[in-house]
């Protein structure tokens, strides 16, 4: 209830049981809180004016890492003698410094500069609001705005470098890359020998064979490479993603994401990004820097989602090019096969970066004869899942998280440099 | 500051109201009391409510004591500390959402004296209706009723707007 109509319920009792009684002490009584109510509306807060500016010390940070946030703000009204300040903190970012709340008397024409320092998870972290309560100092009216206010803190995922990560489409596109394209001409690989053509640089023609022939000359021709249409598939399904006692292994799936994205990406590859999870969030494909930008928003924003839709692992294939080269980043269940097996015979290359959920599990419980024979068990699945996927040749990464990605990816899928593939082919050498 | 005062107040109340009645041979109601004290001092720690229910429950007591013919200025002392506990309840309600460099000391002192000059104008009015008795007759004392309810009905009803 206000404390004005109990204040006022009070005084109605007192008077009208003072006057009926005759008891001039009862009516006495009520003075003190009529005077109460009176100070209460002589000092009540006029209608009040700021101006709210937010800035912040960086607006990109990585997990952990801390942002200063600013806000300067003006009274361009009256004195407010009890203001209240407070600027909502998003779920997901920590105070390490300072107060989201201010409890302050502002004077006309005053400033106010706030700052405090906030870390936090991976996310985009809107900070829109900031909402403003002025009491009199007795506190019975109040006045409450809430002050719209721009600024937004993106928590990006952290991104391992890779390099230089071997994949082989069935299909490239025309520009030049360092993905072999299964077509002679220039490069670096020897791909086959074909008869000279004039133009042909003297260094490629290859005397061995040209010996054979009395008539004419041969010449070597090399794989050339290019650049390819890379599709990245992050699962966001919550049931395959949360494992027990609400921990998920999602966010080793976003750090693949990003870590791969960024690596195809730097290749001058064409990247898409599909998070699967609730709904499908697609970035359409795309080349260089705005592309990288716009695959790590996307990644910034990834979360889990649970829908009866996309409880299956169901690729929509209508949203990558023909035969390019697919990366699905998942824990995976064992019901998600049959759908990946359909994918891969539509053409697509397919490798799965799998983050292992059951080493993940293991090394959060506590070491016991029945953990150990639950994680056998399951351990078993997983692989016959992953021999499977295998046979039906579809490359599989299995990365326990406790190894570090690059390392794991580098073993599993880098590709030497060129100038090291040139001196193995003896090129160089010779 | 404001937590000692709140914690002194309530407990001033009580003990002035219960010993009214104490002295005047109600045992039963002054356990009553005692139970209502405690259950006030320590329900308001955690909801503001209690604040509200102490001080209309102390009010009412000393109400009916002074219609029982207890001493006044100890039952109006009892109104006026619960009075004081209610107002300082709210007030640090709001002081615990300061933040750590707020000028805490600062509100609360001009929180004090803005307390302190009302209380003590109010006391004066209490004291003064000790001396000065006024006689009305029967129609002059109802239209004061109603002048009365109708100044203090607009008053709650502007704040109320203002909220």
């Amino acid at each position: 209830m206000s404390r004005t109509i109990v204040l006022g319920l009070l005084i109605f009792i007192l008077i009208i049981v003072g006057l009926s009684t005759f008891k001039g002490e009862l009516i006495a009584l009520s003075v003190p809180l009529i005077l109460y109510l009176l100070a209460g509306f002589i000092w009540k807060p006029e209608r009040f004016q700021l101006e709210v500016d937010r800035t912040l010390s960086l607006e990109r940070i990585l997990p952990g890492e801390p942002a200063t946030i600013t806000l300067n703000i003006k009274n361009t009204g009256s004195l407010l003698e009890n203001l209240l300040l407070e600027d909502d903190l998003p779920p997901g970012l920590d105070l390490i410094e300072g107060s989201t709340r201010r409890l302050i008397s502002l004077k006309s024409g005053e400033i106010l500069k706030w700052q405090y320092t906030v870390k936090g998870r991976r996310g985009n972290y809107p900070l829109n609001n900031l909402r403003a309560s002025a009491k009199d100092l007795l506190g019975l009216v109040e006045r409450v705005e809430n002050y719209p206010t721009r600024g937004q803190l993106f928590i990006l995922p952290t991104a391992p470098k890779v390099r230089r990560i071997a994949i082989r489409p069935r299909l490239t596109r025309v520009y030049a890359g360092n993905i072999p394209a299964r077509t002679g001409g220039p490069g670096i690989e020897f791909f086959g020998v074909r008869e000279y053509q004039p133009g042909d640089p003297q260094h490629w023609i290859n005397w061995r064979v040209s010996a054979r022939y009395s008539n004419s000359l041969y010449s070597n021709e090399f794989e050339q490479e290019r650049v390819a249409d890379v599709g990245i598939i992050l699962d966001g399904r919550k049931n395959v993603n949360e494992l027990g006692s609400g921990r998920s292994i999602f966010e080793y799936s976003v750090l693949a994401a990003t870590s791969l994205a960024d690596g195809f990406i730097a290749s001058g590859n064409r990247v898409g990004l599909l998070v699967y999870g609730k709904f499908i969030n697609w970035t359409y494909p795309g080349y260089g820097k705005l592309q990288r930008e716009k695959i790590l928003q996307s990644l910034t924003r990834a979360d889990l989602g649970e829908s009866q839709a996309f409880s299956g692992l169901i690729i929509p294939r209508k949203l990558f090019p023909a035969f390019s080269q697919m990366v699905l980043i998942s824990p995976l269940e064992t019901g998600d096969f049959e759908g990946l097996v359909q994918f891969k015979s539509a053409g697509y290359q397919l490798i799965i970066v799998s983050p292992d959920p059951v080493a993940y599990e293991v090394s959060h419980l506590p070491a016991s004869q029945n953990v150990d024979l639950a994680a056998r068990i399951v351990r078993i699945e997983r692989e016959i899942l992953l021999n499977r996927l295998q046979r039906a040749g579809i490359q599989v990464v299995n990365w326990d998280t406790s190894q570090p990605f690059e390392n794991i990816v580098q073993a599993a899928l880098s590709r030497p440099p060129a100038w090291l593939r040139a001196i193995h082919s003896g090129r160089l050498a010779g | 500051m404001t937590v000692f005062c709140l914690v002194l107040s309530t407990l001033l109340s009580v003990a002035i109201v219960t010993w009214g009645y104490f002295a005047n041979g109600l045992t039963n109601q002054t356990i009553i009391l005692i139970v209502v004290g405690i259950s006030w001092i320590f329900g308001q720690i955690k909801w503001a409510w209690f604040g509200s229910l102490g001080l209309t429950l102390m009010t009412l007591a000393a109400i009916t004591g002074i219609l029982l013919g207890f001493p006044v200025l100890p039952m109006i002392a009892g109104v006026m500390f619960a009075f004081i506990a209610w107002d300082l309840t709210d007030f640090n309600n709001r002081l615990k959402q300061a933040g750590k460099r707020d000028d805490t000391k600062g509100l609360e002192s001009l929180h004090f004296s803005r307390l302190g000059l009302i209380l003590a104008a109010g006391w004066g009015v209490v004291l003064l209706t000790r001396f000065i008795k006024v006689r009305f007759n029967f129609e002059v004392a109802a239209l004061l009723v109603l002048v009365g309810v109708w100044g203090i009905s607009l008053l709650v009803g502007r704040l109320r707007n203002n909220e």
